[in-house]
């Protein structure tokens, strides 16, 4: 551990791993805590994996056409949004059949990311990044770019809690109340996908889900109101990724999954001890 | 008494994907009534609640309410959902609960205010639920947690109070005193309440109002065990066991 620290006020590159992971977190906890009340992993989770249809359609007309500002990251962003406007319209109008056409997204948009990757020349080594993460890459200009997505993620929670919430907790009431519901469900899918997008460039599209959900999950035994569940998300974010990155550093091995394998067995922890406590309290 | 209409439906039809559930319903529910919605499950019950609400459109016909369409006039119903599809372990106090009836079209967004916060305690405090602000949705009984989803329909100050299936889960006891609390809030306002229990709420309702798709009120007092035993079918057994509650009964019939 003194190993990394010391690495750490060494190396840019470490600094800017771990502020991204700080900075990814704050969204993550706050999102995270919706997606989960409102049961929209799996919608989360096709989201993400349409987010690499995105990443290889950028790079392939960045390397072939020569458009130097459609990066992979611009790229991620417009996929994730429009796929999240699109599986949101899907969920609303076609409720019967809801997680087949979903499932189908999700494919769908992994292919085509596949398809461009491929049809793009050169060194294809990046496709290995953008699905497993790779947040040793986080330039200073990727910091300020999460750090405004942060903000916008944040400004709107914060003004829209009241409203997210009732809708979470019974949706057919907030309607009744005269809430716009298809809108506000919208809103939450786009600011779901703008943090998928931040997540991926630390543990990869397909990891993304994990980090998204078992920091709430934790969080959810512990908290209880939305609030506090999704301050403890943040705090338990932060956590996995900055140890993650400092276990990946000195053990020499993948950022992305590093933190996805100590979040899990944080909550694999947490679930063996509250069943214990209780069958200790119920002797 | 000459009482302003709350609800007015007129020659009424509605049909999911072309199976009518509801024909030819003609309904008027003038202000301080209580009126008790019975009939077998799948009679329409619940999709009577929705087309007052405004949450489903009729196929043919008009439902005013406060002699308007019902989206204009929403905020001003109290609606009690049967609580059966609400997540029990969703991190919430009884007061984030109740407050959320005070969300409405054209609130400034943001935190709540006082006057939110004021109006959700008070509506607790109906419910005789005061000690419990503060306690997590999630540890409250059965019967408490729907307490508090009509606190939730109290606190934006309805003119008229719609429940569905409200004492599904509670024992008889906890039922009847709830009945007491519901004919409390009757005198501020309409209440409408669906139930399969027409035994208990008759001695609590003005009228009650049989669906089974087509849609036939009652003044209480005249209902006997031949109309219901023709609304739920010849099989059904009744049991009344609404005896003890009868001198109430009397009190309301005559309102």
């Amino acid at each position: 551990m003194s190993e990394f620290v010391a690495a750490l006020r060494e190396h840019s590159f470490l600094q800017y791993a771990v502020g991204a992971g700080l900075l990814c977190s704050v969204a993550c906890g706050i999102v995270g805590s919706y997606v989960v009340t409102r049961r929209i992993t799996y919608i989360a989770g096709s989201i993400a994996h349409c987010v690499l249809g995105g990443i290889g359609a950028a790079r392939y007309v960045q390397v072939v056409h020569g458009w130097q500002h459609l990066t992979p990251f611009v790229g991620a962003i417009g996929a994730s949004i429009v796929s999240a406007v699109i599986i949101g319209i899907v969920s609303l109008k076609a409720r019967q059949r809801e997680d087949t056409v979903i499932g189908a997204l999700w494919a769908i948009g992994m292919a085509i990311g596949v398809m461009f990757i491929a049809a793009t020349p050169g060194y294809n080594e990046d496709l290995m990044s953008y699905l497993f993460g790779n947040i040793l890459m986080v330039s200073r200009q990727d910091l300020i770019t999460v750090a405004f997505l942060d903000a916008v993620v944040i400004g709107i929670s914060a003004m829209l809690y009241n409203e997210f919430l009732a809708i979470c907790f019974d949706e057919e009431f907030a309607q009744v109340r005269g809430i716009q519901v298809a809108v506000y469900y919208l809103v939450l899918l786009c600011m779901t996908a703008i943090t998928v997008v931040l997540l991926a460039t630390m543990v990869g599209v397909l990891m993304v889900i994990a980090l998204l959900t078992l920091p709430v999950a934790i969080a959810g035994v512990f908290a209880r109101t939305l609030k506090a569940v999704m301050l403890l998300s943040v705090v338990l974010c932060s956590l996995f990724t900055t140890a993650g990155i400092g276990l990946s550093y000195t053990t020499d091995l993948p950022a992305g999954a590093t933190i996805i394998v100590i979040a899990g067995a944080a909550y694999i922890a947490t679930i063996a001890i509250r069943a214990l406590l209780c069958r200790s309290v119920q002797r | 008494m000459d009482r302003k209409p709350v609800i007015e439906i007129q020659r009424l039809s509605f049909a999911y994907n072309g199976f009518t559930v509801l024909e030819d319903v003609n309904l008027t529910i003038v202000d301080r009534e209580f009126i008790c919605v019975v009939g077998p499950n799948g009679g329409g019950k619940t999709t009577l609640l929705k087309l007052v609400l405004g949450l489903l459109r009729p196929l043919r016909g008009s439902v005013r309410v406060f002699q308007e369409p019902p989206d204009n006039v929403r905020h001003r119903i109290g609606y009690v959902p049967q609580h059966a599809y609400i997540d029990p372990l969703f991190p919430v106090t009884a007061l984030d609960v109740a407050r959320m009836g005070r969300i409405r079209k054209g609130r400034r967004l943001g935190p709540f205010n006082k006057k939110d916060t004021n109006a959700a305690m008070n509506a607790l405090h109906t419910m005789g639920l005061d000690a419990f602000a503060r306690v997590p949705f999630a540890a409250l009984s059965g019967g408490q947690r729907q307490r508090v989803l009509i606190a939730r329909a109290l606190a934006g100050d309805p003119e008229l109070l719609l429940l569905d299936e409200p004492t599904t889960s509670l024992d008889l006891h906890v039922e009847n005193q709830f009945y007491e609390t519901l004919r409390e809030i009757n005198r501020r306002l309409t209440v409408v309440v669906v139930s399969h229990d027409v035994g208990l709420v008759t001695p609590f309702a003005t009228s009650v109002v049989c669906v089974k798709r087509h849609v036939v009120i009652h003044p209480t007092s005249e209902l006997s065990g031949d109309k219901i035993a023709e609304l739920y079918g010849t099989d059904m057994l009744l049991v009344r066991h609404d005896h003890r509650c009868s001198a109430g009964g009397h009190e309301c019939r005559n309102l």
